[in-house]
């Protein structure tokens, strides 16, 4: 449709030309694969003269001989051709993304790049499906300028990237998704081959339309539709080797234990255990660890990580589709298939589940664009998803089950990483029983659980892997959106109305089933085995179900308006739309409505000014404030259009484009209708195990063997009548220069965004006498700056191609107001330092003997320190090292500057192209400590001893078991710069020649190897250094095994093949 | 016009039209409003029954629900992980108490003001709601005072003076308030005691039914001898009385008339909480259980003045995860009584052990003591839960290698009944108790020695305790410091774990106790037996205290919050 109207202004133009000309003819061919290019605009230089070519790739223009035609096609770089004496030509165009033509998909509407003012980067479907991942958010990362992301985990079905437009401006920070002009959740689990393009909206002027929404950003996703032509069966199918990136190295028995030993010395030489302590080991225990030669009941020696999960597994995508049409209809269908395994090993198990998580995709496709009449089109946006993850249910017995899923893996690959090698026996050779013989072997001698040794709470991973059940998930959703557009030239001309209506339906559901199995304790002694806990129950518990859904429809309806009066342009859209989706649960539904508004103008495609504004409102707010107006301004100039700057015959193109405006964000953390006052009646019941009685508990008297439970009634909700969304006022202004024959493009543009109006509780700030939550409100404020630089370079010589596509950005946030104390310390306060910045002990070197900590200000961080622990900085000056020391230290939790290159080289059928991502200025605070379970890693080695006083890498060593340890908390020594560059993505491909195909019918086959996460380089220790970033800013140093990134970060090895009929 | 414009003008009409319909209004129903709530008398004297919920109304409180007692914080006990991942303990024994994380000093603040808010919010709607004859707003008030100044008495004792309010503050009034003075706090509280016990003490209703009902009377009903020929309110038993408003208000003239607060100690502050205590006894209502060894354990008693109503425990929460050790079944033996503690305990013959003719034999420690030894402890060689408990180096029940065991081979009896342990559900009460009678009798001992001296009064009532545990009487002829000396040590031991010894020793500002080598027993299995040291536990456990912890500090934040109007306490 985009391209239709597109064509029709072109066509209309063509009529107003003419001279005496040649009449040239020829054909149009992609530079890559020599297929006809349809619908290529083919235009003289200078006039508005244009016409398209035909679907056999085939032009027929009026043009004087010397002058210039220019080729411009969607997804191509454009190409000038000077007309020679010939009267044919022959062209061919390559790929890129510097074409001004190109129609780019905007809020509610396209716009041609030239045309824009805005701040908007897109890419492209092609682009997309280079990075074999099975979550979309995933390709984004490198490629598109403005674009900040994390990818945490690797846990199949749950490892799309955390997305953030030009950085952090607010702590709720998500920007809006648009998937084919309506807007969803999300877009990670669309079929990466059904995607035609992606737009990103950064700046005022291309999100002002959202209005409410807009503040975060829009990423705006438009689905593959047909094309006229015969029809095209697709085929791709990839098979992929999936790893983890990086794992911490555990160390084995003896090395462990060796350190363990150190650890229990230290606390026996400064007195920090009881009197009567003895060692776990005896120097006859370390040197049988050392040979080897122990009993392995006795003397485990057990990687528990390799132990249960394998070095590799297998990921495959497979999609067809279809696609074709003539004048009347066209029609892309797809059908997409995705099966993600996971780490874990497989494992028999009693009950007959899995125990390796998986994730399987199903999505379908049926985009089809009807041509109704001359001046009618419909245009249908059918798709439909099933999802099913799978996982063990691991070690989470609470919670719905998507957080189960997500916390059980957690809680089990935490289990794992805790144990040091001489913690438990394990023996592979008893698991997968046959036979009752070995099952016995296997439910005793691989379920040792020794809680005096490791801490509580220390379950026999294999144990929870392999009995304590298993949970499932479905995600089913349809979304549809029907699009009728009428022209109404007989009204006026250049106007049209447009009316979409959505309907997406979502459907959840899913079953767990628990098992219990029983912990042996072992006597060494006499080498027995007791059951210490629980017992098996290997029928698993009757299992739970949910089953939970809701319906979305959005409505939108308007009038385009398009009009050329001589050098003057102008277009309008104006329309209204209300969306309405449901709560999952007995939850309001969620509405918005609005309208919105875009005038734009341009004289001669030289100077350009355009409107964008919204007045749209949400449910969430009281009545008198539902509603606001969102404004935008911005212009342009392309400078390359005066005469002066003709001679400067390098540059093609220059344009300075800026623009103003305030735009909303009114999603506050899931917290709805903050402006209720409510009460709640009723109350929970104390649970039998005691402790302080919960607040809004029911009131107990009466006879204590037979309770009266008296309900309450509480103040559930403080609301505020005056809140409102947050605001941001953000200005951009931009550059975009095109130079060496299209070969070079730059653009740079500069942005900064006040946000305010941050909604906020006062839990900080508001004195504890006011006795309950005073109620949410707008009086937060961030600040957010930066510059984004993009440089496009593409070269065709020959049967060469090749150039780069290269980007920086750089954003920096700062707290200008938030919730802390009036007077709090300096060193403490939040504002004037970035959302997530780390806080915690500046290192000031390591404490070196008893008489230096004797002499120093004394330390209240943990439990009493010893020589080797970490020394930090007083200061406030008191005399004493607490809390109220810590300073910020290091940076935030997402990066300040992130960057991307993307060279590529091709020659003939053959083509590379290799994604380098990376960022900096990023700390992350996981570090590997044993969280009460003595667990050790290889850089401890590098421990602080009298030897080693000066130039150690860690401090003294201390037993996991003896927790409060001064040293591991959040400090200036063990936070980690989470800086990283990254092989991100590398993509090798082969066109097979058509003169092979065209006996058998094909017309092309492409097979291709691509890598993704394949290398990182980083300073970072252990961990992949995204997947360590903490969510948790707390003062404890976060542990590895917290669940949050308790999934490594996978990297994938693909092949695949694509094969067109 | 062609079709898709008629349809394209319908859709806009259909749009236009619908806006009329408050599209947006979608918020949840019907909430229930401040007017809803205070229009209802049903609604709202369950709003007043929420303010219930703020007191401190279990044994383990510090951190995660249940674990951490205030008698880790002195001689009483340790946590064995007091040092480790639980800082519930060590954040106050290493006077940390402006860290956050002290739950008994900003989380208490916290909790009693929200408490405190909860009862003003109440009180300023008395009036307006339209009650009915099967409530008594009298008595709701009544609640609602006493409520009120058993929160501030927590604030008191802890911070001294603080803010003080009768009406809770809107959105718009100014909270950064100056702390009204310690005397102030000690007559608000005063005032709003005397208000509560003359509405209990004269308050009588005809229900509905025709019965008289006397809340006074009537909500002790389980206690009722003979037990009324008609039911009228046990299902109220638990609700403060006039015991329960005269109790708290001894225990606040005692901190007033301590040495913390009566530094010149004057003698007519003493005796003002001996007549307060005089008023108990004689009313005539309470007498001591005559079974030491199951004082928490009852579902109603005599010596209950106020007691936390609450059903049988079972295995799980504080006794799994804090009371009782891995050893046993549980998860975390995380309450670990002090050698200091077991030494407090005489001989049965009444002396002390160290005392000349004590008969204590060091190598036999466990012998011949004070019953209450083995009502409150549990200890290396006892028979418990059918086996004998090894505390001995290498023992089942000694394990120091793990932080969840004991570090001083005690653990405490009378927080674990012996039928829990691991893989069983059984449960009994394990009462929290408010306030007993037994409390009543030393603290009018108490405050009478200190007012009159050793008169024979204080032995009456002393001996009354002793007896009862079985005890022989206090020999005759003590002086006034022999008789407190001997009255602080009755209370530790008759107290034991009941959230009491720490507020006595900072009152009595007995920072020599506080700050004492806190001991352990070392035992060794022996081929005959065993052999028993007294040693000192690691540096860890030790207490760093100083005078300024007499009076907690006001929350750190609170101080900050404040723009120089919030003053802190002194030293802090």
């Amino acid at each position: 449709m985009n391209n239709c109207l597109f064509c029709f202004c072109l066509l209309s133009a063509s009529f107003s030309a003419f001279s005496q000309q040649n009449r040239i003819t020829g054909k149009i061919r992609s530079a890559e694969d020599s297929t006809l290019l349809n619908g290529v605009s083919v235009s003289v230089k200078g006039t508005r003269v244009g016409v398209t070519s035909d679907k056999d790739g085939a032009f027929n223009i009026n043009a004087k001989g010397g002058s210039t035609l220019v080729f411009s096609y969607i997804g191509y770089n454009d190409r000038e051709v000077k007309v020679g004496s010939g009267n044919y030509m022959s062209v061919r165009l390559s790929a890129g993304n510097n074409n001004l033509n190109t129609v780019v998909v905007i809020g509610y509407g396209t716009q041609k790049k030239k045309e824009q003012t805005a701040a908007i980067s897109t890419i492209s479907g092609k682009d997309i499906v280079k990075s074999p991942v099975s979550d979309a958010t995933n390709s984004l990362v490198g490629r598109v300028p403005g674009l900040f992301s994390q990818q945490r985990s690797g846990l199949p079905g749950d490892n799309g990237a955390d997305i953030f437009i030009r950085g952090r401006a607010s702590t709720n920070s998500a920007a809006l998704i648009i998937v084919d002009g309506v807007e969803r959740q999300g877009f990670g689990d669309i079929d990466p081959n059904e995607i035609e393009a992606i737009s990103i909206l950064k700046d005022a002027s291309s999100t002002a339309l959202f209005g409410i929404k807009g503040a975060n950003g829009v990423i705006i996703v438009t689905t593959k539709g047909g094309k006229v032509g015969k029809a095209k069966v697709s085929y791709s199918g990839n098979l992929s080797q999936v790893r983890s990136t990086e794992l911490p190295q555990f160390l084995d028995a003896y090395r462990s234990a060796f350190l363990h030993n150190e650890a229990e010395e230290n606390l026996i030489k400064y007195n920090l255990v009881p009197p009567g302590y003895k060692k776990l080991f005896t120097p006859e225990d370390l040197e049988t660890f050392k040979n080897k030669t122990g009993d392995p009941l006795l003397y485990p020696d057990i990687n528990w990580y390799k132990a249960l999960t394998r070095p590799s597994w297998n990921k495959t995508q497979h999609n067809l589709n279809f696609t074709g049409g003539s004048r009347m209809t066209k029609y892309f269908v797809s059908v997409g298939y995705l099966f993600e395994d996971g780490m874990f090993k497989e494992f028999k198990t009693p009950s007959g589940y899995k125990t390796t998580p998986t994730y399987t995709r199903y999505n379908f496709r049926s985009n089809l664009d009807f041509t109704i009449t001359k001046t009618t089109t419909l245009s249908l946006r059918l798709a439909g998803r099933l999802e099913n993850r799978y996982s063990p249910v691991g070690n989470q017995t609470q919670g719905n089950l998507f957080n189960r899923q997500r916390g059980g893996i957690g809680g089990l690959v935490s289990r794992i990483t805790a144990i040091p090698a001489w913690g438990l026996p394990f023996f592979p050779e008893y698991t997968n029983p046959t036979t009752p013989e070995m099952k016995q072997l296997d439910e005793t001698y691989n379920q040792v659980e020794d809680i005096g040794k490791l801490g509580v709470n220390t379950f026999n991973p294999y144990g929870l892997l392999k009995r304590a059940g298993y949970v499932t998930t479905d995600n089913n959703a349809i979304e549809s959106v029907f699009v009728l557009d009428q022209k109404l030239d007989q009204l006026l001309k250049g106007l049209s109305a447009k009316v979409t209506f959505a309907y997406d339906a979502y459907i959840s559901g899913g079953r767990v089933q628990t098992g219990s199995f029983a912990g042996y304790e072992l006597n060494r002694a006499t080498k027995a085995l007791t059951v210490s806990r629980g017992s098996f129950e290997d029928a698993l518990n009757a299992p739970g179900t949910f089953r939970s859904g809701y319906i979305k429809t959005n409505l939108q309806a308007g009038l385009n308006y398009n009009k050329q009066m001589g050098d003057h342009n102008i277009t309008a859209v104006f329309l209204g739309q209300r969306e309405l989706r449901g709560a999952e649960g007995a939850q309001a539904p969620f509405a918005n409505e609005g309208v919105v508004l875009r005038m734009t103008y341009n004289y001669k495609s030289k100077y350009f000014f355009e409107i964008n504004g919204s007045y749209n409102g949400s449910e969430n707010y009281p009545k008198t404030e539902r509603y606001g107006l969102f404004p935008a301004v911005s212009g342009g100039w392309t400078v390359t259009e005066e005469k002066f700057m003709k001679n400067i015959r390098f540059l093609n193109y220059m344009k300075i484009r800026g623009s103003y405006g305030l735009i909303g964000y009114g999603n506050v953390g899931g917290t709805r209708f903050l402006f209720l006052d409510e009460y709640s009646n009723g109350g929970g019941t104390t649970g039998t195990g005691g402790g302080l009685t919960p607040i809004n508990n029911q009131a107990q008297f009466g006879n204590p063997l037979s309770l009266n439970n008296n309900p309450v009634v509480w103040h559930s909700k403080a609301g505020n009548p005056l809140v409102t969304w947050e605001k941001s006022i953000k200005r951009n202004i931009g550059f975009e220069t095109n130079s060496f024959n299209n070969r070079l493009s730059v653009n740079v543009d500069l942005f900064d965004e006040k946000r305010y109006d941050i909604l906020l509780p006062k839990n900080n700030s508001a004195p504890a006498v006011y006795g309950e939550t005073q109620p949410f409100s707008n009086y937060g404020e961030n600040s957010n700056k930066g510059y984004e630089v993009e440089v496009n370079y593409h070269e065709t010589k020959g049967n060469w191609k090749y150039g780069f596509n290269a980007q920086i950005t750089h954003a920096e946030n700062k707290v200008v107001r938030t919730d802390e104390p009036l007077n709090l310390a300096a060193n403490l306060k939040n504002t004037g330092y970035a959302i997530g910045q780390f806080r915690g002990y500046q290192f000031i070197g390591f404490y070196q003997s008893l008489d230096e900590i004797n002499k120093s200000p004394q330390s209240r961080v943990g439990t009493q320190v010893i020589p080797g622990d970490l020394k930090y900085q007083d200061t406030n000056g008191d005399g004493i090292i607490d809390d109220q020391d810590r300073v910020a230290i290091g940076n935030a939790d997402i990066p300040q500057n992130v960057f991307g290159i993307e060279p590529n080289v091709g020659w003939k059928g053959f083509n590379v192209s290799v994604l380098l991502q990376g960022a900096n200025n990023v700390s992350a605070n996981v570090q590997f400590d044993g969280n009460g379970r003595n667990q050790y890693y290889e850089q401890m080695f590098d421990r602080w001893t009298p030897d080693n006083p000066l130039n150690a890498k860690w401090p003294v060593m201390r037993t996991g078991s003896t927790g409060g340890n001064p040293s591991y908390v959040t400090n200036s020594f063990l936070l980690q710069n989470a800086a990283y560059v990254k092989l991100r993505n590398i993509e090798l491909s082969y066109m097979l020649p058509k003169v092979l195909l065209k006996k058998i019918r094909i017309e092309s086959v492409r097979i291709y190897f691509n890598g993704q996460n394949l290398k990182t380089w980083t300073k970072f220790v252990g961990l992949d250094p995204e997947n360590a970033i903490s969510s948790s800013l707390g003062t404890d140093v976060g542990f590895l095994n917290n669940p949050v990134f308790s999934y490594p970060v996978t990297k994938i090895y693909n092949v695949g093949l694509n094969i067109q009929f | 016009m062609t079709f898709p414009i008629k349809l394209f003008i319908f859709t806009i009409f259909v749009i236009l039209t619908s806006c009329k319909k408050e599209f947006l209004q979608r918020d949840p129903g019907a909430p229930i409003t401040s007017d809803n709530v205070f229009s209802d008398p049903v609604l709202a004297s369950r709003f007043a029954d929420n303010a219930f919920n703020y007191t401190l109304d279990d044994f383990g409180r510090m951190s995660q629900g249940y674990k951490g007692t205030t008698g880790q914080f002195c001689d009483e006990a340790i946590a064995s992980a007091a040092a480790d991942s639980y800082p519930f303990v060590s954040v106050i024994t290493t006077g940390k108490l402006l860290d956050p994380t002290a739950t008994d000093v900003a989380g208490v603040y916290t909790r009693m003001y929200q408490g405190i808010r909860n009862v003003n919010v109440m009180l300023s709607k008395m009036d307006s709601v339209p009650w009915t004859s099967l409530q008594n707003p009298n008595l709701i008030k009544a609640q609602m005072l006493f409520l009120r100044s058993m929160y501030y008495f927590e604030l008191v004792k802890r911070f001294g003076g603080v803010v003080l309010l009768d009406k809770a503050p809107g959105l718009a009034d100014n909270i950064d308030l100056p702390r009204n003075t310690y005397d102030e706090t000690v007559n608000f509280i005063m005032k709003d005691l005397d208000e509560a016990e003359k509405i209990f003490t004269t308050e009588v209703f005809t229900l509905p039914s025709g019965l008289v009902y006397s809340p006074d009377v009537d909500w002790n009903e389980l206690t009722l001898v003979p037990p009324p020929a008609q039911a009228k309110s046990s299902s109220n038993y638990g609700r403060p009385t006039t015991g329960g408003v005269r109790a708290l208000r001894l225990r606040l003239l005692m901190l007033d008339a301590s040495p913390l607060r009566n530094p010149a100690g004057t003698a007519a502050k003493w005796r003002k909480a001996a007549d307060a205590a005089k008023v108990i006894i004689n009313s005539n209502r309470y007498s001591l259980l005559p079974n030491y060894s199951a004082l928490l354990n009852q579902s109603s008693s005599f010596e209950y003045i106020m007691i936390k109503v609450r059903g049988p425990r079972s295995f799980g929460g504080i006794l799994s995860d804090f009371i009782v050790p891995p050893s046993s079944g549980g998860a975390q033996g995380l309450l670990n009584p002090t050698q200091n503690h077991v030494d407090l305990y005489e001989m049965n013959n009444g002396k002390a052990i160290n005392e000349p003719g004590s008969g204590y034999n060091p190598q036999d420690p466990y012998k011949n003591r004070d019953p209450r030894f083995y009502s409150n402890l549990i200890y290396n060689d006892l028979t418990w839960q059918t086996r004998k408990i090894q505390m001995y180096d290498g023992g089942t029940d000694y394990q120091p290698a793990a932080a969840s065991t004991t570090r001083t081979r005690y653990y405490c009896r009378k927080l674990w009944p012996e039928i829990y342990k691991g893989g069983t559900t059984q449960g009994v009460l394990m009462n929290f108790i408010f306030f007993r009678y037994g409390e009543v009798l030393l603290n009018y001992a108490e405050a009478l020695n200190e007012a009159d001296g050793p008169i024979s009064d204080v032995y009456t009532y002393v001996n009354q305790i002793r007896k009862r545990a079985g005890m022989p009487d206090l020999p005759t002829g003590l002086t006034k410091d022999q008789m407190r000396a001997r009255i602080h040590n009755e209370r530790a031991v008759e107290f034991a774990f009941e959230e009491i010894r720490w507020w006595d020793l900072l009152r009595w500002k007995d920072a020599e106790t506080i700050k004492a080598t806190v001991n352990a027993m070392n035992v060794v299995k022996t081929a005959t037996g065993f052999t028993y040291n007294v040693v000192p536990l690691p540096a860890l456990y030790q207490r760093d205290f100083t005078p300024r912890m007499f009076i907690y500090p006001i929350p750190r934040a609170e101080i900050d919050k404040s723009n120089g109007i919030m003053k802190q306490n002194d030293g802090w």
